[in-house]
């Protein structure tokens, strides 16, 4: 009986994993989309964002299955919530990810008003941030995942820039509002997935101390 | 076994110990109910006297006297003749009836004396009754109480106790005693055997004899099972050490897709330096690139050998995956990942087909320029003989040209393969250097620049066309690439181990994005002046190969605009 439990729950931080590695694909992807103007990424974004969400519902009955036959206590309990909690971050990072391909498509055939540079590089942080909450979560590594919490500041000081930038834009000429409005919900929805990879990252603490990181 | 030992030890005293008191109580019950017969038997004979018994007086102090002599009761009995009770000390003898027929009164009657053990309901016990016809034939009978066997036993039984609590607790204090003695050698040999299992002696037990070949066989499984572990261990530790040393990554995996095995290398490719193979850890936690897991998937579904080259940015990585299968028909058990770097022989692959392509287009320049030129003077368009003298001049220029191109490329592609024309000898740089001067001071002169040599007398074992060739496209490259009135000076001197040519000039310098390729085939830092000064574009790359055939290094130090030093130093072999 046990052995079967410890079995599911291996399953479960292997589909844990598995849906880490489609969240991480999915925001490189959209990155790539928007910067490279490639419509095909767009499409393969959507492809993966419908992926994320069966996984969330996959991984959703499989923790409650597990809740309700094996009743689990102590850290395993703490898993299993972790997991659910995960999830929901997890499915959201999807959903802002889908969402800056559709911006992206929009943004296809446009001449970018001023060469990107903070973006990529919020991109570049974000994925970094989701790829070392996964794998903080992978490992169990708390240092590594109170790395990750530090690190949405990084994030949060780009979004500012970026916003200083498409505001001389607009002032400079009104014709540019239209794309910096675009360009500044794409930042918007880097720096949300940042602040799910902060929570994915408290979620990790959380399943190893089984304290929720002081605020 | 300790408790066994214990249990029959108190099991045999105890019994034995009952034993012997049952019997003793046999023994002592015959030998009390013969004395007690007897008793009663001498005091019948002894009071047989009939004037004792005469009348009622006389019979009542006998019985008193007699009963004053003893501890006990006893009961007198006077019967006549006719069996008749005429006195009996416990009862009224009228209310008892005719005790003619009794067996003891019957045989004093008849022999004189008799005697019988009955069960009395009168007293509810045995009793013992003795008869004895006295002369006025009359009989006297005396009787007393027999304490039954059970009774005698029910006495003891006390005693008994006692005796089993004395009994038990010697036993125990023996028996445990005796169990240690016993056991003693037996734990002794124990612990010999858990100190030889873990291989801290292999010393012979000393034991009981019986014991004997038991621990020789122990012993001699314990050596055979040592030298099992060490081959194993031997075994495990050559493919560790294979496998650790490999430069190649090298991933076992089972059909779960978990990790059984991974190198150094392998942990490093993945870029998870610190990957700890603690337990069973899926492939999954190791890598999360989707390229790699659907390889994976795909070779363990469809049971097949799969190859890809992945490009990590900075290096490119060839994986090979091979299905593990027990017996060739069986289903595949798990999958052999083997990941070589393959960025060199890629970067070569580029490289060569970018030379391709230089080699062509460098060579198809000139073509193209002496067609053209040749198809006009052809057609008729060029008739007069000075334009006719000026195409055909410039026709067998771009033929000079296409001759040092293939040429520089022969010669190239011979100091790639390291073939050495003729045999190294000693060469005395001076004059070499000398000699290299001597051919480019007309050219150095017509350029305007100022060509100055210092050399020391250098003597280096090499091919003397070989170095000729490097200080001549050296000085070249210093005079091409000059201003007017600029100079290029060559130093040749030996410093320690080292031989070191320096050819600095005061040219155009090379713009620091260019540094790293000019020895690159082909490479133009300046495409439009190529033409200008008829380079191919080869000669760095010659000096280069020519450097590294003597193990020598080359140093660029360039500043736009100001000038190059190039410094080529050779380990200065002994001669």
């Amino acid at each position: 009986m046990r052995n079967k439990f410890d079995h599911e729950l291996e399953n479960l931080n292997l589909e844990l994993i598995k849906m880490g590695s489609l969240i991480e694909n999915a925001i490189e992807l959209s990155t790539r989309s928007l910067l490279e103007q490639n419509l095909e990424l767009v499409g393969k974004v959507n492809e993966l964002e419908i992926e994320i969400d069966e996984m969330e519902k996959t991984i959703e009955s499989h923790c409650l299955k597990l809740l309700l036959q094996q009743q689990p206590v102590a850290s395993d309990l703490r898993i299993i919530s972790t997991a659910l909690k995960m999830i929901t971050d997890m499915e959201r990072i999807g959903d802002n990810a889908e969402d800056i391909a559709e911006i992206a498509r929009f943004m296809v055939n446009q001449k970018f008003i001023k060469d990107l540079v903070h973006i990529p590089q919020m991109a570049e942080a974000t994925i970094s941030m989701v790829t070392r909450s996964v794998d903080a979560f992978v490992n169990k590594d708390r240092k590594l995942a109170e790395e990750v919490c530090k690190d949405d500041d990084i994030v949060d000081n780009l979004f500012q820039v970026v916003k200083e930038e498409l505001i001389e834009k607009i002032q400079e000429n009104t014709e540019n509002g239209e794309q910096a409005i675009d360009l500044i919900m794409i930042a918007k929805y880097f720096e949300r997935i940042g602040d799910h990879a902060e929570n994915i990252a408290e979620w990790v603490i959380f399943s190893i101390t089984g304290e929720h990181k002081p605020k | 076994m300790k408790k066994r030992m214990f249990l029959m030890i108190t099991l045999i005293s105890v019994t034995a110990s009952l034993a012997a008191c049952i019997l003793t109580s046999f023994v002592y019950y015959e030998f009390y109910s013969e004395d007690a017969k007897n008793q009663i038997k001498t005091i019948t004979e002894l009071s047989k006297d009939p004037e004792k018994w005469d009348d009622e007086e006389s019979v009542k102090s006998s019985v008193n006297n007699i009963l004053k002599s003893v501890d006990y009761t006893m009961r007198f009995t006077i019967i006549n003749k006719s069996g008749i009770v005429v006195y009996d000390n416990w009862a009224n003898g009228e209310t008892l009836d005719n005790h003619g027929n009794r067996s003891e009164i019957k045989n004093a009657f008849e022999y004189g004396y008799g005697e019988d053990t009955r069960y009395s309901n009168t007293i509810s016990s045995d009793m013992y009754y003795f008869a004895v016809k006295l002369n006025d034939n009359r009989v006297l009978r005396i009787s007393r109480e027999i304490k039954s066997i059970n009774s005698v036993f029910a006495g003891v039984i006390p005693l008994l106790a006692v005796l089993f609590v004395m009994l038990f607790a010697v036993v125990y204090a023996s028996a445990s005693a005796f169990t240690k003695k016993i056991l003693k050698p037996v734990n002794e040999m124990t612990s010999a055997l858990d100190d030889m299992l873990e291989g801290n002696n292999v010393q012979e037990i000393k034991i009981y004899d019986e014991f004997r070949p038991l621990s020789h066989k122990i012993k001699d499984q314990k050596i055979k099972i040592s030298e099992y572990v060490d081959e194993l261990r031997h075994e495990r530790d050559t493919i560790g050490i294979i496998t650790e040393n490999m430069k190649e990554g090298f991933i076992l995996i089972n059909r779960d897709k978990n990790i059984l095995s991974i190198n150094q290398s392998g942990k490093n490719m993945m870029r998870n330096y610190n990957f700890n193979l603690h337990g069973s850890r899926n492939i999954l936690e190791l890598t999360r690139n989707t390229e790699i897991i659907e390889n994976i998937d795909k070779a363990i579904r469809e049971n097949t050998h799969l190859t890809f080259d992945m490009d990590t940015g900075k290096n490119f990585y060839r994986y090979y995956f091979s299905p593990v299968k027990e017996q060739p028909e069986s289903l595949v058990t798990g999958l052999l990942i083997l990941i070589e770097d393959v960025t060199f022989q890629k970067k070569a692959e580029i490289m060569r087909s970018e030379f391709s392509a230089n080699v062509s287009h460098e060579l198809k320049t000139p073509l193209t320029t002496m067609i053209g030129f040749a198809e006009m003077i052809k057609e008729g368009l060029i008739t007069d003989s000075d334009s006719i003298k000026k195409y055909c001049g410039m026709v067998h220029k771009e033929g000079l040209r296409l001759i040092s191109l293939i040429e520089d490329i022969i010669r190239l592609s011979k100091i790639e393969e390291g073939i050495d024309e003729h045999e190294s000898n000693e060469v005395n740089l001076k004059e070499t250097a000398e000699e290299v001067v001597n051919l480019l001071r007309h050219k150095a002169e017509d350029s305007n620049v100022n060509l100055t040599l210092k050399s020391e007398k250098v003597i280096m074992k090499a091919n003397k066309n070989y170095l000729s060739e490097l200080l001549y496209n050296l000085v070249d490259n210093g005079i091409k690439y000059n201003k007017k009135g600029g100079k290029v000076d060559v130093d040749i001197f030996k410093r320690g181990v080292f031989i070191n040519i320096v050819v600095k000039d005061t040219g155009t310098g090379i713009p620091e994005e260019h540094q790293l390729r000019v020895f690159e085939r082909f490479y133009r830092v300046d495409k439009s002046r190529s033409k200008e000064t008829g380079g191919t574009g080869l000669g760095l790359s010659i000096v280069k190969h020519i450097a590294e055939l003597y193990d020598g290094a080359i140093d660029l130090k360039s500043w736009e605009n100001e000038g190059t030093q190039i410094t080529v130093q050779f380990p200065a072999k002994e001669v």
